[in-house]
């Protein structure tokens, strides 16, 4: 008997942030296009938490199917981002700025650009202007324009995964 | 036909909020104990890099990029151009979106009770002065720090301001955010 979904998935890692960014994206294209918005919206946010937690673990030096485990993210905020109270693990932009300071905070590993960073920032905390990861619990239709936003911010930093 | 050049990572022109680099310098050259904007610089020693978080409620209507901008422009302004390398990680944030992200747990907050000698009135104008914000869902007055330590300072600056109010102001934090398993992915 084939194993079900739950039992096929693989722990968290690099690589499996990477693949899943990359799936949950073809999804989020057809909800949209499906006048889905809210959900779209939902599955664009996990592009970009998923595009940004990769990158912070792999300038950690996590091998690419290294095990992610939740003290691991815990620990990448705690260290790098200044929150007094236990950090929200899906924020966005706190990802986004754990990502530039874990990079501004090693020697050689800052963008050459700095504006890069900026750029990186200022996108993840735009998109999470427009996102929670409790979107799930709510009934809301989301405008057009936001998904367009969301959209636009999480291909972004989709389609500069490699940069960041 | 003209060439155009462009490209990502170059200047960006700082459209319509050249008050808020005036307003930002004059921030950093004034070196101020209280009030609006709030900023927190941290140097990360390894690499002499540099990262400045400004909460300031102006920025309500300026988009993030554009906030990057305007806090490098203000740096280089006051501290020269030298310092535009040390630059790495700018963060403009209001202090809701700065409280969203677990920046802010502690709170002053006037605690009223008859008898005393101050107003309402007299607390919320206290509260602006040392730089409480209106943004919140509801419009209250706010004032929020990153540590107990700050709201402390603030309350007794509070009550330089407004003497006969010393049993007023409280310092409340918040326990962290409890998060479910679901929630880990």
């Amino acid at each position: 008997m084939p194993r079900r979904l739950p039992e096929r998935f693989l722990p968290d890692s690099i690589l499996e942030f990477r693949a899943a960014a990359q799936q949950r994206s073809y999804d989020a294209i057809a909800l949209e296009a499906a006048g889905r918005r809210t959900a779209a919206i939902y599955l664009w946010g996990y592009v970009a938490e998923m595009t940004l937690k990769a990158a912070f673990f792999h300038h950690s030096g996590f091998p690419e199917t290294q095990n992610i485990t939740r003290g691991d993210l815990q620990n990448g905020l705690r260290i790098y981002v200044a929150t007094a109270t236990r950090p929200n693990l899906h924020h966005i932009g706190l990802w986004a700025q754990a990502l530039v300071a874990l990079r501004a905070a090693t020697p050689g590993f800052a963008y050459a650009d700095p504006t890069f960073g900026d750029i990186v920032i200022a996108k993840a905390q735009s998109l999470y202007g427009h996102w929670r990861e409790t979107i799930r619990y709510h009934k809301n239709t989301a405008y057009t324009h936001e998904v367009t936003l969301v959209r636009k911010e999480a291909q972004w930093l989709l389609i500069h995964s490699v940069d960041l | 036909m003209p060439r155009i050049v462009s490209g990502m990572g170059t200047e960006a022109p700082v459209r319509g909020f050249k008050d808020l680099v005036m307003a930002l310098v004059e921030e950093l050259k004034s070196n101020r104990e209280s009030g609006q904007p709030v900023i927190h610089e941290h140097h990360f020693s390894r690499t002499g890099k540099m990262k400045v978080t400004v909460l300031w409620d102006r920025w309500e209507n300026v988009p993030h990029e554009e906030r990057a901008e305007i806090i490098r422009k203000a740096y280089t302004e006051v501290d020269g151009a030298d310092c535009e390398a040390k630059l790495a990680l700018l963060v403009g944030l209001t202090f809701p979106e700065a409280y969203e992200a677990g920046m802010l747990p502690f709170a002053v907050i006037p605690l009223l009770r008859k008898g005393d000698t101050v107003s309402p009135s007299d607390c919320i104008e206290a509260m602006r002065s040392e730089g409480a914000t209106q943004l919140f869902i509801g419009g209250k007055h706010e004032l929020r720090f990153l540590t107990e330590a700050e709201a402390e300072k603030a309350s007794q600056r509070l009550v330089k301001r407004l003497p006969g109010s010393e049993a007023v102001w409280t310092v409340v934090g918040e326990v962290g955010r409890i998060e479910s398993e679901n929630d880990l992915g």
